[in-house]
């Protein structure tokens, strides 16, 4: 079954269409690669996928539940995650907190206000764990603000894989990483369960090469192409539009 | 474990502590009713630091919630002769909570500096319904003679036994908001505060939790409300009105947000210049009052107790 089914999804700012009748569905442990041009609507896809703008046509169906107006938090009870191009982190708290509010996000004691969260030793060891993979556990003490842009474009994917989702959306994961760190953030999203779906907008064509089984290609608000890696890579229309023609890859 | 360093950056906090319990005795009523005052204060601007501090929420209402509970006191022993503070308190808690569900409902649409309007606006909504229904509330010269409460059973009230009611019933309060702020749901206001995105995608229904955060604040404005018109035996409109709510913003701004304790530090500065002041020039301290005030945002952003709680860390490190 597939984990993300999505028909006929419209949304427009205004005169603007930003997504004109998009459908497309995702597989259990497919990796895909969403990309296009600026402005071809690859945020808002994502934006409306996770329930934060709600579309003026169309369904969304994940993993067999219908979500098309479901808010964010249901979404997100249901297995969804997601990563922002722009950091979108607690900037005022400490990184242990980020990451603890992050694994606490869908558990039932949640709401719990009359024990204290150091008590939820399970919530730390999960925390602990996440913290450790990308080797920020000795910095858990610091707040964002103090840490460097590299690390805490770490800590906003690490946010959205801490309530251990089945489909993982990351809007530019690598988005003003060096090489180096993008290698690293590589292997970070290799190392994740075989079972998680993953579905990440990217401009950057070594990401989507290294990572994607599948690429769909966004065109002003429509798909105009999907496939392998290969097939994008040789798809006349795609090298005209997206890569230009007798770009890099010709 | 209790070891000496752990003395020694406590010590500020045990000699409050012990000023607090042992000096009202030997002081004289003035001095113990400003105090009681103070702490008073200090527990309504606990609940806007609350709201505000920890939640994010501009609320411009704590001091109608506060005049919800005053009131429904008041107008139970004057008016309907209910006595017993076991019937008058429950009831006046609960009608804060009341309106504290239904303005939240209404507020909560919008965010911000919005809220902050909308919030003013229903708070006014407390002061015209006290100014207005003069049979009820006793319009502008609002309800008078208001007794120590009745707990059923014979206690020597006076001006000291009150304080220390009071500092109970406020150190009961505390230690409840901080336990809140330290849990699941205290840590979640917080990051709701620094980001309410990215919150809803990580799993959490933030309006339910923006609401019930404001309840909670309108809850211990509620016990504020009760201590104070015991306390001052009497409450008028102008007392629920803006300058209460205006008046804990001054005390979280200068006593620093995000804090608990900042509340408490800012309303005994805010009550010890107005009280001082006003000695020197009776006529004239709101005009020293709004100039310190001034100072404050410019020299000391953020507020004083962070910076005195950062300089006795330095100090106390070993």
């Amino acid at each position: 079954m597939s984990v993300l089914k999505v028909e006929n999804l419209s949304q427009s700012f205004g005169g603007l269409k930003v997504l004109q009748g998009v459908s497309f569905s995702l597989e259990a442990g497919e990796k895909v690669g969403l990309i296009g041009p600026n402005g071809a609507g690859k945020t808002t896809l994502l934006n409306v996928l996770c329930g934060l703008t709600p579309p003026i046509a169309g369904q969304i169906y994940l993993d067999g539940h219908e979500v098309t107006h479901l808010s964010p938090d249901r979404r997100v009870a249901l297995g969804l995650g997601r990563s922002f191009q722009i950091n979108t982190l607690f900037l005022n708290i400490s990184l242990l907190d980020n990451v603890l509010l992050a694994v606490h996000g869908t558990k039932g004691t949640r709401f719990q206000m009359l024990r204290s969260i150091a008590a939820y030793r399970d919530i730390h060891a999960e925390a602990q764990e996440l913290l450790e993979k990308v080797g920020l556990w000795e910095k858990r003490g610091f707040r964002i603000t103090d840490l460097a842009y590299g690390q805490q474009r770490q800590v906003e994917i690490l946010l959205a894989l801490a309530s251990k989702p089945k489909l993982l959306l990351l809007d530019e994961p690598s988005s003003g990483l060096s090489s180096g760190e993008t290698a690293q953030l590589i292997d970070i999203i290799r190392n994740l369960p075989k079972e998680v779906t993953l579905f990440f907008a990217a401009h950057d064509m070594d990401l989507v090469f290294a990572l994607a089984d599948r690429v769909v290609v966004l065109y002003y608000g429509q798909i105009i192409a999907q496939g392998t890696p290969e097939e994008i890579r040789t798809n006349p229309k795609v090298r005209e539009i997206y890569l230009g023609t007798g770009g890099r890859n010709a | 474990m209790l070891t000496k360093e752990r003395l020694f950056r406590f010590a500020p906090y045990i000699v409050i502590a012990l000023f607090l319990v042992l000096w009202p005795p030997f002081a004289g009523s003035a001095l113990v009713g400003l105090l009681t005052k103070i702490i008073i204060f200090g527990l309504l601007a606990m609940t806007l630091d609350f709201v505000n501090g920890f939640c994010g929420l501009w609320s411009f209402c704590q001091g109608a919630l506060f005049g919800v509970a005053a009131y429904t006191t008041g107008i139970l022993i004057n008016k309907f002769d209910v006595s017993s503070f076991w019937i008058t308190a429950p009831t006046a808690v609960l009608m804060s909570v009341l309106v504290a569900c239904l303005f939240g409902f209404v507020a909560l649409r919008v965010s911000a500096l919005y809220f902050l309007v909308i919030t003013f606006a229903l708070g006014q909504l407390v002061y015209s319904t006290a100014l207005k229904w003069t049979p009820i509330t006793g319009g502008s010269n609002g309800l008078g003679g208001i007794p120590y409460p009745d707990f059923g059973f014979p206690i020597s009230w006076s001006y000291i036994s009150y304080y220390y009611l009071v500092l109970v019933i406020c150190v009961i309060c505390f230690l409840l908001l901080y336990r809140i702020i330290k849990s699941p749901f205290g840590l979640s206001i917080q990051g709701i505060r620094e980001n309410e995105i990215r919150m809803r995608l990580l799993g959490y229904n933030t309006w339910m939790l923006k609401y019930i955060s404001f309840i909670i604040g309108g809850l211990f404005a509620g016990v504020a409300g009760i201590l104070y018109i015991h306390y001052n035996a009497a409450i008028a409109p102008t007392q629920v009105g803006v300058a209460t709510s205006g008046l804990v913003w001054f005390i979280i701004i200068i006593g620093g947000a995000g804090t608990l304790w900042g509340a408490l530090l800012g309303s005994a500065i805010v009550a010890l210049l107005q009280y001082y002041i006003s000695i020197f020039t009776p006529e004239r301290w709101p005009i020293v009052f709004g100039a310190c005030f001034v100072l404050a945002v410019m020299f000391l952003r953020g507020g004083i107790f962070p910076r005195l709680r950062n300089l006795w860390a330095k100090v106390s490190q070993p």
